[in-house]
């Protein structure tokens, strides 16, 4: 396997610095990279999903059983409410966890026994300019709004009651200083580290090697679907293109990951400050202003990302 | 011509079905589209239509408008209709299932079937052989259970408890059987479809290929299935979501507009009333979906098995196929 990611692509590769050596199983038996990508993302996110809904149980059952649930309400929406109160700390303890031990692990494990012993450089994870992290961060703010917007028209449109809206961001939601800044590593930095390590670092990465830039669009509807948010699909989809397009571009993960960082922050910090819950709204002229505004730091961004740095992969002796 | 082919690791499974899924995906298309297609459209109608009426009937009861269905024919005639619907998918899915397999066989052997080949193979004495096959698997696979049921249903009339109890542990019991000879018989298809097997010979065939690698076929079969089953969940939520998108939004509303707390069985009403759609397009969806893959990595296991039997003869390198002309 000796073609360079973005041969072909329209992209300018400045000279080569280092090689990123395909050594590991999968290569050795030179299998197809796409068959790769496609079985570890099913698998993990296979693994994930149910492990996550193991440990939930778990949690749940053990917070029941062994907890202070008295005095629970009667009604079913009632006991739903109290249930997401009482468990939110736990809940946030297993999505941590199962970020950790059922993404980030099993991807690193793949890229080292699957592709390659550099598994870092595999993955792209290197520093990148401060200007290109910059942009990526700000693309990321000015997206935030027409994000929000969308999901919160299509709620509306399909009805969604206040009351279940509600139930959902409690989970989100800091009541304090201290809270808040737990709740930045649970939803803003541990999803930016061990999503973007599957699905920029991994899978991208890898269709990226076939079929070049389509992989960005390709991964970013995935991340889009695998978040089985069928009223986010849409923004989160865009929002997996977004960053998709970050790694892409600047060949380094340390952007898209600072940008999902910002994303979930924001989201995180709108909640926090906006306690009273139910549609978040911005209006009109805050939509096309970021939209305007967007479009010049992607434009800006694609400038000054025009030579990215790459390095080429080459099959073992 | 004759392949050889060496037994395949698991990354070569894997490998060989991505392969064999993205070479044959237009041929796969037109195939499943000429199979399924209209029976699809026909269940997903037929299902519409039950619920519908099912829910119209129930809603009108509720109100007062008396015993439901005013005419049992009608209600008679509905399910008669479902269950005419039902037995054709049964058999376009068959068909459909061998066709596929046909083509996944062709790839695997080195011999790429056009659609137009694998649909006269499909529409030959093999349709009528798989369908027996199918038929005799699910009746033995029913068949197991049958004993537990038997004495449950014999412990619950004759208010034993003992009876029961052991009838519930019988069907623990039969589970693990059952999983055991439906594993034993997954090749049957592919015995059919690539040998020309007759109905018997399949059972026996596929019971003799997978003997000795149990535990592995179970294993492959079950981790396959697992991340396919995954992938259409992936896509068939969303689409289920949108076909639903009245249903919810009818649900939603009632939930806003009315105490939460109260049973409304408006709401249920509503639900089902509407809810056929959202459930026939999610079926035929995933149906289709997994149509694509399953008999894919099964036939790729088909020509594992043979290759571990020493069908293929020795080969150099693990997962390579070598094709040597007949006149050779």
């Amino acid at each position: 396997m000796d073609e360079s990611p973005s041969t072909g692509q329209g992209i300018v590769e400045e000279p080569m610095t280092s090689e990123t050596l395909l050594d590991g199983s999968w290569e050795r038996a030179h299998r197809s990279p796409q068959a790769a990508a496609i079985l570890a993302m099913l698998g993990i996110g296979a693994l994930y999903f149910n492990g996550q809904s193991i440990l939930i149980s778990l949690t749940m059952v053990f917070s029941d059983v062994f907890g202070k649930l008295t005095d629970q309400p009667a009604g079913f929406f009632d006991r739903l409410a109290y249930y997401a109160v009482a468990m939110k700390n736990p809940l946030r303890l297993s999505i941590v966890i199962s970020q950790y031990t059922l993404i980030l692990l099993p991807v690193l494990w793949v890229v080292r026994r699957w592709h390659s012993s550099n598994y870092r450089q595999y993955i792209r994870l290197k520093n990148s300019p401060v200007l290109d992290v910059a942009l990526a961060i700000a693309g990321t703010a000015f997206f935030f709004p027409v994000n929000l917007s969308v999901t919160s028209f299509l709620e509306r449109a399909i009805h969604a009651p206040d009351f279940l809206i509600k139930i959902n961001q409690t989970l989100f939601t800091a009541s304090s200083p201290g809270e808040l800044f737990w709740l930045i590593f649970v939803i803003a930095l541990t999803p930016a580290v061990c999503e973007e390590v599957l699905f920029r670092g991994y899978v991208q990465r890898t269709l990226e090697r076939t079929i070049g830039w389509k992989s960005v669009l390709v991964t970013g509807v995935i991340f889009g679907l695998f978040h089985m948010q069928p009223l986010g699909l849409l923004s989160l989809s865009l929002m997996g293109i977004l960053f998709g397009y970050f790694y892409y571009r600047t060949r380094s993960l340390v952007p898209s990951m600072a940008a999902h960082c910002t994303n979930n922050f924001l989201a995180i910090l709108i909640l926090y400050v906006h306690s009273s819950g139910g549609h978040q709204d911005f209006p009109l002229f805050i939509i096309i202003i970021s939209v305007i505004v967007e479009a010049f730091i992607l434009l800006l961004f694609h400038r000054v990302t025009g030579v990215p740095s790459s390095s080429p992969i080459v099959s073992p002796a | 011509m004759t392949i050889q082919l060496t037994p395949l690791q698991l990354g070569d499974i894997f490998d060989r079905t991505f392969k064999v899924v993205a070479k044959s995906f237009g041929r796969n298309i037109i195939l499943i589209l000429i199979f399924l297609g209209v029976p699809s459209v026909l269940l997903v109608l037929g299902l519409q239509a039950f619920y519908s009426m099912v829910g119209d009937a129930m809603q009108e009861a509720s109100a007062g408008g008396g015993g439901g269905f005013k005419d049992l024919s009608v209600f008679i005639g509905a399910m008669l209709f479902i269950a005419c619907v039902g037995v054709i998918y049964f058999l376009a899915y068959l068909a459909s299932k061998l066709a596929v397999t046909s083509i996944a066989c062709g790839e695997m052997n080195d011999q790429p079937l056009s659609w137009r080949e694998a649909l006269q193979r499909t529409l030959s004495k093999r349709f009528g052989r798989t369908v027996g096959q199918a038929l005799l698997c699910y009746l033995a696979v029913a068949g197991f259970f049958l004993f537990p049921f038997v004495l449950v249903l014999i412990g619950a009339s004759a208010g034993s408890g003992f009876l029961g109890i052991i009838g519930v542990l019988a069907f623990f019991i039969t589970i693990p059987l059952a999983v055991m000879y439906w594993i034993r018989w997954t090749m049957a298809l592919n015995t059919i479809a690539w040998e020309e097997q007759g109905v018997l010979g399949s059972f026996s065939r596929s019971e003799f290929l997978v003997k000795g690698q149990w535990w592995r076929v179970f294993g492959i079969l079950l981790l396959l299935g697992v991340i396919v089953q995954f992938a259409v969940s992936l896509v068939s939520a969303p689409v289920m979501f949108i076909a639903m998108w009245d249903s919810f939004s009818e649900y939603f509303k009632l939930l806003s507009t009315t105490n939460p707390q109260k049973a409304n069985p408006e709401v249920s009403l509503q639900i089902l009333s509407s809810m056929g759609l959202g459930m026939g397009l999610t079926a035929c969806l995933s149906a289709i979906l997994t149509m694509f893959v399953e008999p894919v990595y099964v036939s790729v296991l088909y020509f594992d098995l043979r290759a571990r039997t020493g069908e293929f003869g020795p080969e150099p390198e693990s997962g390579t196929t070598l094709v040597i002309p007949d006149e050779i």
